[in-house]
């Protein structure tokens, strides 16, 4: 009779040990197993005692088969040596023949398609301070590849390919196809397809999503379906048959959505969802990229007080205000010194936190680009304080203290020619750790 | 029989364990295994000349690096004295034999190359497994690049409580060695063949001539007897 007790976290733990010894694991049992070992003290002793056991076990039967181990893997690292050794040999000379021939087809396929002559499809942009440091394939500027898989746990990685910025909302997996179509298993991803980017692809099982230049989230749940909404522009989409053949399409402007299913070959419009839009909009806002030792807020957050929201090791950038219209002159001092911004403009807020604990000995560097261009940049406590009311989170609250703002020149910040980058380093000054700047980006 | 003599550990040194407040540690003991801790003098034949090993398949270079009786025997001694070690280690960190003996290997390719550098009056286990859990752990990162594993946090903490809890595991080891001895001559071949084939399960069931699912039931019942039989071994010395 099977068992059909509720398992403990500690007899969890030991089941999926003896699945990791037998490598029957799946990515969702390492996840639990990672989830029970990584807080837990009794499951991570029944973890270490199990595989200890099947270690013991292996031992006693390669004693009793007199294989010295030692010996075995020397020679095993001999063979390999003697493996490559022999293969190099044989590859010089190979390469040798090949050299001209290849340089002559080189130049002849460069010229024919300079396209397809890199793998590279794209890199990351962005990343919420929720996307675990060191997480699997999740760094700042990696280089992304043709046939990459992304397989994100949680947070907000955001990828910019060429012409086309693609939000990746986790828990997600998805493959990067090629620079004009991702596949898309399971998850959420928005895009926004800027001038250049028209063509661009989503495709999930049951449909393919092709832009023509907008704004849209595709969500696929498999089993589910797959879900469209587009913000603005234009989408084609088309419902895949069980054998990938489009079947139908459906042809999506602004503040349309529609749902897509394979199995029941179903393709129909739907109320419009402007809260898929939500997460992006509140991590990342009019940011383009970031750069170094940056993350976006996973969150808006509640408090920005000293010592309540630490940074240890990056800085914060926390999207405040968007599309704010100045209904008379704004008259701040700025970081270029006494700023004018007239009536009517609009402009979105970006707030950069840094509060770093007493234990952090390194200063962090970091850049941040903007779709728009930046107006000013706030960097006194007294110019924050003043415009924490206009350009502030609503419900946030705010430091009042006065070494809020950045301590020049020992804190450096830089505008780029273009005013669209803005470059950040900043010190670790007592009594005070907090060090916040204001960007006043102009819409564009 | 074994003659026993017992101290009893600090019982502060395993709070996790509080059923275990104290539990003996245990001198000139009765093992079922070769002691690796003592580092023993090998025969003097070249590396080269080792059973079932043909000299023609080694590269030439390497071999004669290994033969050199001042070096390449130095190195092979330390490594088996502490080649258990370090691959309870891998283990621990990667889950698996296949990945184990892959680890294994660099591991080896590692020391070897920094063989020259390792100052003799050091502890040559306590450098040769640091390396390994490095190595071990760049495995990890690359294999959850690639598909998954466990995060870098809960290895580090699996690290931790393979060092603080040496002496536990070290006291279930030789239990277990008991209570394998205990099992029927089939049941400790089944283990042995199994656990000793560096087939997958799937082949070694087809090899076996039984189904997988048969398998993993005979592998689960005998885990949890031995299991079983460990606990209850370590219940009576209290």
């Amino acid at each position: 009779m099977p068992d059909e007790r509720e398992l403990s976290p500690r007899e969890e733990v030991r089941q999926l040990a003896d699945a990791m010894y037998d490598r029957r694991m799946s990515p969702e049992s390492m996840r639990r197993l990672d989830e029970l070992i990584a807080d837990d003290l009794g499951c991570l002793q029944a973890y270490v005692e199990r595989i200890d056991f099947h270690g013991e076990i292996l031992n006693r039967a390669q004693d009793r088969r007199q294989a010295n181990q030692a010996a075995s893997a020397v020679a095993r690292m001999v063979r390999t040596r003697h493996v490559q050794e022999s293969r190099q040999s044989q590859r010089l000379a190979a390469t040798t023949a090949a050299c001209v021939l290849f340089m002559a087809g080189l130049i002849g396929w460069m010229a024919w398609s300079k396209d397809l002559f890199s793998s590279r499809v794209g890199v990351i942009a962005g990343l919420t301070s929720n996307v675990p440091d060191g997480a699997a394939g999740f760094e700042l500027g990696q280089i992304l590849r043709k046939g990459y898989v992304l397989s994100l746990d949680e947070g907000i990685a955001t990828l910019q390919l060429p012409h086309v910025l693609v939000d990746v909302i986790g828990p997600a997996r998805l493959k990067l196809k090629s620079i004009r179509q991702i596949e898309l298993q399971s998850g959420s991803v928005h895009a926004v397809v800027q001038k250049g980017g028209e063509g661009f692809s989503v495709r999930t099982q049951d449909s393919e999503v092709v832009d023509l230049g907008t704004e849209f989230v595709v969500t696929c749940t498999p089993g589910s379906g797959t879900e469209v909404n587009v913000r603005r522009g234009r989408v084609q989409t088309s419902l895949f048959d069980w054998r990938g053949v489009p079947t139908k399409v459906l042809e999506l402007t602004d503040n349309r959505a529609a749902t897509f299913l394979q199995r029941s070959e179903q393709a129909r419009e739907i109320d419009f969802k402007p809260k898929v839009f939500q997460p992006v909009d509140l991590t990342r806002g009019g940011i383009r990229s970031i750069d170094g030792a940056l993350r976006t807020a996973a969150q808006p957050p509640v408090t920005l007080q000293s010592n309540q929201l630490t940074t240890p090791n990056h800085m914060l950038v926390v999207p405040e205000r968007q599309d704010v219209v100045l209904e008379q002159d704004l008259v701040i001092t700025g970081l270029e010194g006494p700023t004018k911004i007239p009536a009517g403009s609009t402009l979105s807020s970006y707030l950069i936190h840094y509060d770093p604990t007493a234990r952090v000995s390194f200063a962090p560097r970091g850049a941040v680009t903007y779709f728009g261009r930046i107006a000013t940049v706030l960097v006194t406590s007294s110019a924050l304080h003043a415009t924490d009311a206009t350009f502030g989170l609503e419900g946030a609250i705010y430091d009042q203290s006065e070494a809020r703002g950045l301590e020049l020149p020992g804190d450096e910040i830089r505008i780029s020619n273009d005013r669209k980058t803005i470059s950040y380093f900043f010190g670790v000054d007592l009594p005070s750790f907090l060090d916040e700047a204001r960007v006043l980006v102009v819409n564009e | 029989m074994a003659r026993w003599e017992f101290t009893w550990s600090d019982p502060d040194a395993f709070p996790i364990l509080p059923k275990y407040g104290q539990f003996p540690k245990l001198l000139n003991r009765k093992t079922h295994r070769r002691d690796n801790s003592v580092k023993k003098d090998l025969p003097t034949m070249k590396f080269s000349e080792q059973p079932s090993m043909p000299a023609n398949k080694f590269s030439k270079r390497l071999t004669e690096e290994l033969d050199d009786s001042s070096r390449g025997a130095d190195f092979l001694r330390d490594l088996s004295s502490v080649y258990r070690d370090a691959y309870s280690r891998a283990l621990a960190i990667v889950g698996n034999r296949a990945d184990a003996d892959d680890v294994m290997q660099e591991v080896c390719i590692v020391l070897w190359q920094k063989y020259d550098e390792f100052e003799q009056d050091r502890d040559f286990r306590k450098w040769a497994c640091g390396i390994c859990f490095y190595v071990a752990k760049a495995f990890m990162r690359k294999r959850r690049r690639q598909s998954f594993g466990l995060s870098d946090r809960s290895l580090a903490k699996i690290e931790q409580i393979r060092a603080g809890g040496a002496e536990l595991f070290e006291l279930r080891r030789e239990l277990l060695h008991e209570c394998l001895d205990k099992l029927g001559e089939r049941d400790q071949q089944f283990l042995e063949d199994c656990y000793g084939s560096s087939l997958s399960q799937v082949e070694f069931a087809r090899s076996q001539g039984m189904s997988v699912e048969t398998v993993y039931t005979r592998l689960k019942r005998l885990r949890r007897k031995l299991i079983e039989c460990i606990n209850r071994n370590l219940g009576k010395g209290f």
